[in-house]
């Protein structure tokens, strides 16, 4: 089997190389898959932004700009840790693997400890879809509360994927302890990696589209 | 004659526990066999019911509440649990890595692990079935699944959903697989077409069924959860949700159809003696089908309020898409002409699917007409064309497959007489089943209702009478295929004589495929020399 | 035994390109308020698009990968604006048809509507 500095592989692989490269497809094509997923509720997104303009802008007011922007501070940052973590694992550092390895998961962490008081936030004045909705503006209202309909599908199945992220990141951990990763077998780091930096480019997209409507 | 019996991946291991936990290929798509058969029944039996109601004007047997259920349930399981699985998980599983010479699928515990997701999510569904079941029909269509129906929407919804991941890890395993683990000497265009077709219907898999995914996720938070994405009454628009559907669900019918057309290259080739007409263009026909079948889905929607010029610019590239499946048919009669045609079982079947896919695809290309569509929109001319392609062409290309497969897989040879018989009876009831749908439809008759005017009574009657001849033509193969396991003649490695690699190992074959890794020097139908004996496969290094 | 495949970006790379992101991140915030009109949402997107492509190029090191991979990339991008533009294109041409009638485009190609003068002057359908 494979460790830090044996290239092994699977059986039904011809070798390790073999293994990297089937890894590294599937992984991207894993990610295809997810463009896809998210991309139904960006195709909802769009036809509803045109069609309801100013009703978007002004529940899209109701988010914290800075708390959007400080959040995508985050998850940038946790990127640069995460590629920091695959250039540890490529070049056998372990401790810095380790290092890198914890300090995108707390990132990850922290990014959702300010979702959750979004939401909280977001409850507590009766912008959740359903019947506790409430908007003082009656008009466009059933406008405002499809966007927010659109705001918790999509932050919600993002937070999803970063909880996700952040299990992979902790068999990673694990991983790494028991000093499995070096430059012989670097692929679950690297994919790994692949997986993380694409929940931030789906973030990338959905702060300004949310959180910067019409704000001027 | 082996003094002793020869070690193949059926009898390596014995016990449940070495099936259910296998990462082995071939048992996978032995497992899926007869789960999927399963499903085929419980779908089977739905159209009985639909049939038996439909034999009499009025809604006599079935409430139509009940109907409703019934329909919705034969549509389910039909195109969800077993078409879209049957081709790819079935032979695709058991025989691409055998076609390019691998030991394995790219990813074995994955390949498991999705047939655990398609039986949990069979399960679900199947309970949400029995305990209530849905009357929205397969296309669950808001605003009525999401406000409306009082049926079990929410556990069907999940149960697609779940079993969208199945396929996706199948189609994400099989392009990896095909791109990184081919023998050496397999170049691309000397891959079998059966490889080709299963290529690009992956990638339709793994770019559609996210969608078809995040679809029934938001119908089911808007049911559950009042997270009214297609509410009109928050300003959404119901016509949305058809259009997220359907960007899935027309492609979906090239996953069922494109892997059956790669069966039908494998038969006529080795029935007919010679190699593929146009092979590089019918390999490309492949993707061109793929790429064009994701370009067409607003065809379902000519009457659903959708702009004309949507319309308009949908109807165009669905005459386009016939394009590239013409020209298969085509290349195909083109090989037949003038080779030494053998009128075994599976020839049977691609001969069956040649000429009931081009009537299926005619009557297409008809529908793709707005004008035409607008008059027979949701009455039978549709329901003919569809099962036309359906079960005239998939299903014969399965069961064509399975014949001609069943020797490598089970080591044991089928009835011959008999299966002949068989794949007769099944196309004359399949004619008589679906041949007066077409009229049916075109005089009016909608579907999806379970009472209809007296005069349409004539062409019902033949319509079941033809659907119980299909069913005795259907019940044959499980009977004497499941005889043939036990008493059927033991099977060479090739008694087809047919090229392809899969057939240069043992029926079955070893858990490893290959007692050596095969290097390949030939193209795919090199059927003008005998094909290669096993000793002339060369020993690697 | 090391792979030879892979190409070890260095980390003042990745210093680089996180500097670059932080500092469009706050361009974007920035010139949301600004008003520029139509001009904010095509600044936004170009911003965010060039932000992702440069996750993609260096993070994610599809620089230093194969076609393939760059050919998987730009499919799953194809088809998402297929997608989009294609279903979204609809609802707002069924729900805006002013607007689509702005463009020049007849009012019988937006949608079947019959408007109500002229279904008051058909004859009654035949059955």
């Amino acid at each position: 089997m494979a460790d830090a500095t044996h290239a092994g592989h699977a059986h039904h692989f011809d070798d390790a190389l073999q293994q990297r490269d089937a890894s590294t497809l599937g992984m991207w094509i894993f990610l295809v898959t997810e463009v896809m997923f998210f991309g139904g509720l960006f195709t909802a997104y769009v036809a509803y932004r045109a069609l309801y303009p100013d009703a978007f802008a002004h529940a899209s007011h109701h988010l914290d700009v800075t708390l959007g922007t400080f959040n995508t501070a985050v998850l940038i940052t946790s990127s640069l840790t995460m590629a920091l973590a695959v250039w540890s694992a490529e070049t056998g550092r372990r401790g810095m693997l380790l290092l890198t390895l914890l300090l995108t998961a707390a990132l990850g962490a922290v990014f959702l400890v300010v979702k959750g008081f979004e939401y909280a936030e977001k409850f507590s004045h009766h912008l959740v879809p359903g019947p506790s909705f409430h908007w003082p503006e009656a008009a466009e209202a059933p406008h405002v509360q499809l966007f927010y309909s659109l705001y918790f599908a999509m932050t919600g199945l993002h937070a999803l994927h970063m909880v996700i992220g952040l299990g992979i990141l902790t068999w990673l951990v694990l991983g790494a302890r028991r000093g499995r990763f070096g430059p012989a077998y670097a692929t679950p780091v690297q994919v790994s990696g692949l997986y993380w930096h694409f929940v931030d480019i789906v973030w990338i997209f959905l702060f300004p589209l949310l959180y910067l409507i019409g704000r001027h | 004659m082996e003094p002793e019996r020869r070690v193949d991946y059926l009898n390596v291991d014995y016990g449940v526990r070495s099936w259910l936990l296998t990462t082995d290929h071939k048992r996978i798509a032995i497992l899926y066999l007869v789960s999927i058969t399963i499903m085929f029944v419980i779908g089977g039996l739905s159209a009985v019911a639909i049939r038996l109601e439909l034999l009499t004007p009025a809604g006599d047997v079935f409430q139509a509440d009940t109907y409703n259920k019934l329909f919705t349930m034969h549509g389910v399981m039909m195109i969800f649990f077993f078409l879209i699985p049957s081709i790819p998980a079935v032979l695709g599983n058991f025989l691409l890595p055998l076609m390019i010479g691998a030991r394995d699928l790219a990813f074995p515990r994955l390949n498991l692990l999705s047939w655990y997701i398609f039986v949990v999510a069979g399960l679900l569904t199947l309970y949400a079935m029995i305990t209530g079941g849905v009357d929205t029909g397969w296309t669950f269509y808001t605003p009525y699944s999401t406000a409306a129906a009082t049926t079990k929407v929410i556990p069907v919804a999940v149960g697609v959903f779940i079993n969208g991941f199945s396929s996706i890890l199948t189609g994400l395993n099989f392009i990896v697989t095909i791109h990184t683990m081919r023998a050496p000497g397999l170049t691309w265009f000397r891959l079998p077409l059966f490889v080709w077709t299963h290529y690009a219907t992956s990638i339709i898999m793994v770019l559609g069924t996210p969608v078809i995914a995040i679809t029934v996720a938001l119908l089911g938070l808007e049911r559950g959860f009042h997270i009214g994405i297609f509410d009109p009454a928050l300003g959404g628009d119901p016509v949305l949700f058809q259009h997220l559907f359907w960007f899935y669900s027309h492609p979906a019918v090239y996953i069922m159809i494109l892997p059956s057309m790669g069966v039908i290259s494998e038969l006529v080739t080795c029935f007919a003696r010679k190699k593929l007409y146009g092979y590089t263009v019918v390999a490309g026909a492949s993707f061109g089908i793929a790429f064009l079948g994701f370009l067409v889905w607003g065809h379902h929607m000519f009457t659903s309020s959708q702009s004309v010029l949507s319309g308009m610019i949908f109807s165009f590239l669905s005459m386009a898409v016939a394009i590239p499946s013409a020209v298969k048919v085509f290349n195909w009669t083109a090989t037949l002409y003038r080779g030494s045609i053998a009128w075994s079982a599976p020839m049977l079947y691609a001969l069956g699917f040649i000429g009931l896919f081009t009537i299926g695809g005619l009557t297409g290309i008809m529908l793709a007409s707005i004008g035409l569509d607008i008059h027979v929109h949701d009455t039978y001319f549709v329901v003919a064309h569809f099962h036309y392609i359906m079960v005239g062409g998939a299903i014969m290309g399965y069961l064509g497959g399975l014949h001609f497969w069943w020797p490598k897989m089970t080591g044991r040879m089928y009835p011959e007489t008999l299966a002949r018989i068989a794949g007769l009876i099944v196309f004359l009831g399949f004619n008589l089943t679906f041949f007066p749908q077409f009229v049916l439809g075109y005089l009016g008759m909608p579907r999806r209702y379970h009472a209809y005017p007296e005069e349409f009574q004539v062409l019902n009657v033949l319509s079941t009478a033809g659907a119980s001849v299909l069913g005795v033509g259907y019940l044959l193969p499980l009977l004497y295929l499941t005889w043939s396991l036990r008493y059927g003649a033991r099977a060479p490695a090739n008694p087809w004589g047919a090229a392809g690699l899969e057939w240069q190992t043992t029926s079955p074959p070893p858990t490893e495929n290959f007692a050596t890794t095969p290097i390949v020097t030939r193209d795919a139908y090199d059927y003008h020399e005998a094909a290669a004996p096993v000793s002339e496969v060369l020993v690697r290094g | 035994m090391s792979d030879a495949h892979t190409h070890v970006v260095p980390p003042r790379v990745y210093v680089i390109i996180f500097l670059t992101l932080m500092a469009l991140t706050a361009l974007t915030t920035w010139v949301a308020f600004i008003d520029l009109g139509v001009l904010n949402v095509i600044i936004m997107l170009a911003i965010a698009g060039f932000k992702a492509s440069l996750v993609v190029l260096w993070f994610m090191h599809a620089r230093y990968e194969s076609q393939l991979t760059r050919l998987t990339i730009l499919g799953a991008v194809f088809w998402l604006l297929v997608l989009i533009a294609m279903s979204a294109s609809d609802v707002f041409i069924r729900f805006r048809p002013e607007a689509v009638a702005r463009l020049g485009l007849s009012p019988e190609t937006t949608s079947f509507v019959v408007p109500d003068d002229e279904r008051a002057a058909a004859p009654a359908a035949p059955h």
